[in-house]
């Protein structure tokens, strides 16, 4: 429920506050309303009842009346047959009225017979008194006065309930204002209730001025009566005095009040007055005569007047109810067009705010998603329109405005600042990124070229490194070479000297040696004489072969030229000329023996020439070499004492190769750690350049504007 | 019949044995002045003197190769005696 009611735009917010609050306006508005109303309501009743009641007292008055009159015609007097007459017709006048008024105010006044029936008293309803009324008028004349008395009881009755009763449900008696109280009480209380018991006291003052003499009883009855009656005067003046003091505060004045009041009391003061002197006199005086009419006429003329009064009283009940119900209209009426237009003036009002408050904050909203989209240039060009345009202010007055602002200003305000610097924070980044970018780039370029640096230095050192171990190695190994040298040289020495001898030895050996070879070599020549001797004997063989082939022939051919007798010789010459070839055949192959036998000699002779040669040259280099093992061996003997010195001097160069070799480790160990560090700081750069390329991405999507 | 086969040249040639009288090696001669080309010489056979003509300038071009091997075959001319070369 809350998250619907936080999704709800301002507006929405704004108009359910605003339903929310008109609820129990509303629920007073409508109170006050049926207060009116029921104010209304109430004075209505009233005027209805009143106009019931009017018709009512006048026949509570006019009953009496009658009877008195019909108890008259009855006791002899003919006379009073035309007002009889009058009378009852004012009276069936009055039931008219009655019925009419009756019909249309019953069921309100709640005495319509069905009402009456369930409250047990439809006894009361005016259709009954009617109906009486109608016996009674058919056969009134042939009545005795005791059932005439009775029969216009028996009308009467209802009359009055009726009387109270509607007094009762017309709420009269509960008038609340009291001007119109003290009227209701005088038109339909007191003086109906004078009337009637001045109509009834008539009968019975009647009696008794027709018997002729008074009673102690009655004089006193007479006397008490009088008083009543001057009492009840009093307490009339009186109340209508309280009404017309009364209706001065109440309501406005009511003229026609005033104006009919007075002059009706007046009247009935007036005359009052005969009728009370003439009681006055009844009660006081046993003795006085009085006939009839000296005694009727002033009671008629009072009861007349009385009856003016209460119609009149009752009218002017009636103008100021009906006053009091304008009044009630006429407030009820401001009372709803007043709220109305409260109402439609505040929804006015909260709408406009709400309207205006939704369309600030929505420009401010739109700015705002400008500047997240990252268009800050335009959002600030908005941010001035909508400042000089909707709120009328510049950047002079900034003070002013933070103090004096409403919220959506000081907001807008905030939102400007903020847009303003983020403005000039995204400059400055951006130029920064760019200063910390080429920064890098540099950083980057000369680390790698350190990195180069070092890698060299590091390779530099590790040959560096590597040649001085190596240096130490040899010098090591020259030193350990040199010691066996010493060895050497020393067992050389020895052997040289043994060697010396062995030279001898192998010099005369080479001696004999040669001596034979010479020896060879001669021996070889002759038979290499020899051998050409025999090519010499081989040649002329070959000759003779040739020249036996020829002869062959030349007698093949004389064979033949000799004919039959030469074919012996032809075949001799044959014989001849095969001889001849193999001979020759053979020669040539003895050529090649010899020829063969005389490479291999030569060679023979040539290797041993040369091995001769060589002998003579290893005899004398054989003395050369001894002389020389000589000298070395003596040389030898000088050198040990110097080997020694030399071993030395190469063992402190090892030495100092070593350390060489050892500083040169601590280099490449510093080498190695430098390009360590530099790759690292070569990822840092790297890092940098990563972050400052992701923050100019960032910044990049904003569009600024320089 | 039987015939002499000489070579000259490469190619063979030969001669009926009838008209051959004998065969004898090559023989320094004795050259004459002004002669053609295919006339080597003279030489004394048996105290006669014979020319001698050289078989492979006529056929070949050239004179012949003076080898151990290169022979005089003397003919017996219509008349006269004559001698033919034969190369080897």
């Amino acid at each position: 429920m809350k998250r619907y009611f936080n999704k709800l735009k301002i507006l929405h917010k704004i108009i359910i506050s605003v339903f929310v609050f008109a609820l129990p306006v509303c629920i007073l508005l409508f109170y006050m309303i049926s207060g009116f109303n029921n104010n209304i309501e109430f004075a209505r009743k009233e005027v209805w009842g009143s106009k019931l009641l009017s018709p009512l007292t006048t026949l509570a008055e006019l009953v009496p009346q009658h009877q008195l009159l019909v108890r008259l015609f009855l006791q002899g007097d003919i006379t009073v047959q035309s007002r009889i007459d009058a009378t009852a017709k004012r009276i069936d006048n009055a039931f008219d009225i009655l019925a009419k008024e009756g019909k249309r105010y019953e069921r309100v006044l709640r005495f319509d017979i069905d009402t009456l029936k369930t409250l047990k008293m439809e006894e009361i309803h005016y259709s009954n008194a009617y109906a009486m009324w109608q016996e009674l008028r058919k056969n009134y004349k042939n009545n005795s006065i005791v059932q005439n008395d009775v029969e216009h009881e028996m009308v009467l009755k209802p009359v009055k309930a009726m009387i109270q009763w509607v007094a009762e449900t017309s709420n009269i008696i509960l008038d609340p204002d009291l001007d119109s109280h003290y009227m209701s009480i005088v038109a339909i209380v007191t003086l109906p209730n004078t009337l009637s018991s001045l109509s009834e006291f008539l009968l019975y003052g009647e009696s008794v001025v027709f018997k002729g003499f008074r009673s102690r009883e009655d004089m006193i009855k007479f006397a008490v009566f009088a008083g009543n009656l001057e009492d009840s005067l009093g307490r009339i003046q009186q109340y209508i005095a309280n009404a017309l003091r009364e209706d001065k505060s109440s309501y406005g004045v009511s003229e026609s009040l005033q104006k009919n009041m007075p002059p009706a009391l007046s009247d009935y003061q007036a005359s009052f007055l005969p009728f009370i002197v003439v009681l006055k006199r009844i009660a006081n005086d046993p003795d006085s005569k009085l006939n009839i009419e000296e005694f009727l006429e002033p009671a008629m003329a009072l009861i007349a007047s009385g009856a003016q009064l209460r119609e009149t009283s009752l009218q002017e009940l009636q103008v100021l109810l009906n006053k009091r119900i304008e009044n009630f209209t006429k407030k009820r009426l401001i009372a709803i067009t007043l709220s109305f237009l409260a109402l439609c003036l505040a929804a006015l009002i909260i709408i406009i705010v709400s309207v205006g408050i939704t369309r600030s904050l929505g420009k401010v909203i739109g700015i705002a998603g400008e500047i997240a989209a990252g268009d800050i240039y335009k959002a600030k060009s908005d941010l001035e329109t909508i400042g000089k345009d909707g709120f009328g202010y510049d950047d002079s007055d900034q003070d002013g405005v933070r103090r004096n602002g409403n919220e959506i200003v000081q907001l807008f305000k905030a939102v400007s600042t903020m847009t303003t610097s983020l403005d000039a924070l995204l400059a400055q980044v951006r130029k920064s990124g760019i200063q910390v970018t080429s920064s890098s780039t540099q950083i980057s370029a000369a680390a790698r070229q350190l990195e180069a640096t070092v890698a060299e230095q590091a390779s530099s050192i590790s040959e560096v490194s590597a040649t001085s171990k190596e240096i130490s190695a040899t010098a090591h190994e020259f030193a350990k070479t040199m010691n066996r040298v010493a060895e050497m040289s020393l067992r050389a020495s020895e052997l040289a000297g043994a060697s010396m001898n062995s030279l001898s030895d192998i010099n005369k050996t080479m001696k004999s040696l040669l001596e034979n070879i010479t020896d060879s070599f001669e021996k070889l020549k002759i038979v290499n004489e020899k051998m050409g001797n025999i090519t010499q004997v081989i040649t002329t063989i070959t000759k003779v072969a040739n020249q036996i082939n020829l002869l062959s022939l030349n007698a093949a051919i004389e064979a033949e030229k000799a004919g039959e007798y030469g074919t012996g010789f032809s075949v001799v010459a044959r014989e001849i000329r095969r001889l001849a070839d193999q001979t020759a055949v053979a020669a040539i192959d003895i050529e090649m023996l010899i020829l063969e036998t005389q490479d291999a000699m030569r060679q023979g002779m040539s290797a041993v020439a040369e091995y001769t040669d060589q002998t003579m040259t290893s005899t004398e280099r054989i003395a050369e070499i001894s002389v020389d093992l000589l000298r070395a061996i003596e040389h030898t003997q000088d050198l040990v004492p110097q080997f020694e010195s030399a071993n030395q001097g190469m063992q402190v160069q090892s030495q100092s190769a070593a350390q060489i070799s050892e500083a040169m480790e601590q280099l490449n160990e510093s080498a190695k750690q430098t390009r360590d560090s530099l790759v690292e700081f070569k990822e840092v750069t790297e890092q940098l350049n990563e972050a400052v390329r992701d923050l100019q991405n960032e910044v990049s999507r904003f569009s600024i504007s320089s | 019949m039987l015939f002499l086969v000489f070579e000259i040249d490469n190619e063979r040639y030969c001669l009926e044995v009838s008209r051959i009288i004998e065969i004898t090696p090559i023989v320094l001669f004795r050259e004459l002045p002004h002669a053609p080309e295919y006339i080597a010489g003279v030489f004394n056979y048996r105290g006669v003197v014979v020319p001698v003509v050289d078989l492979s300038v006529l056929i070949a071009g050239r004179p012949s190769r003076p080898l151990f091997s290169t022979r005089i075959i003397l003919v017996d001319y219509v008349s006269v005696d004559s001698t033919h070369n034969r190369p080897i």
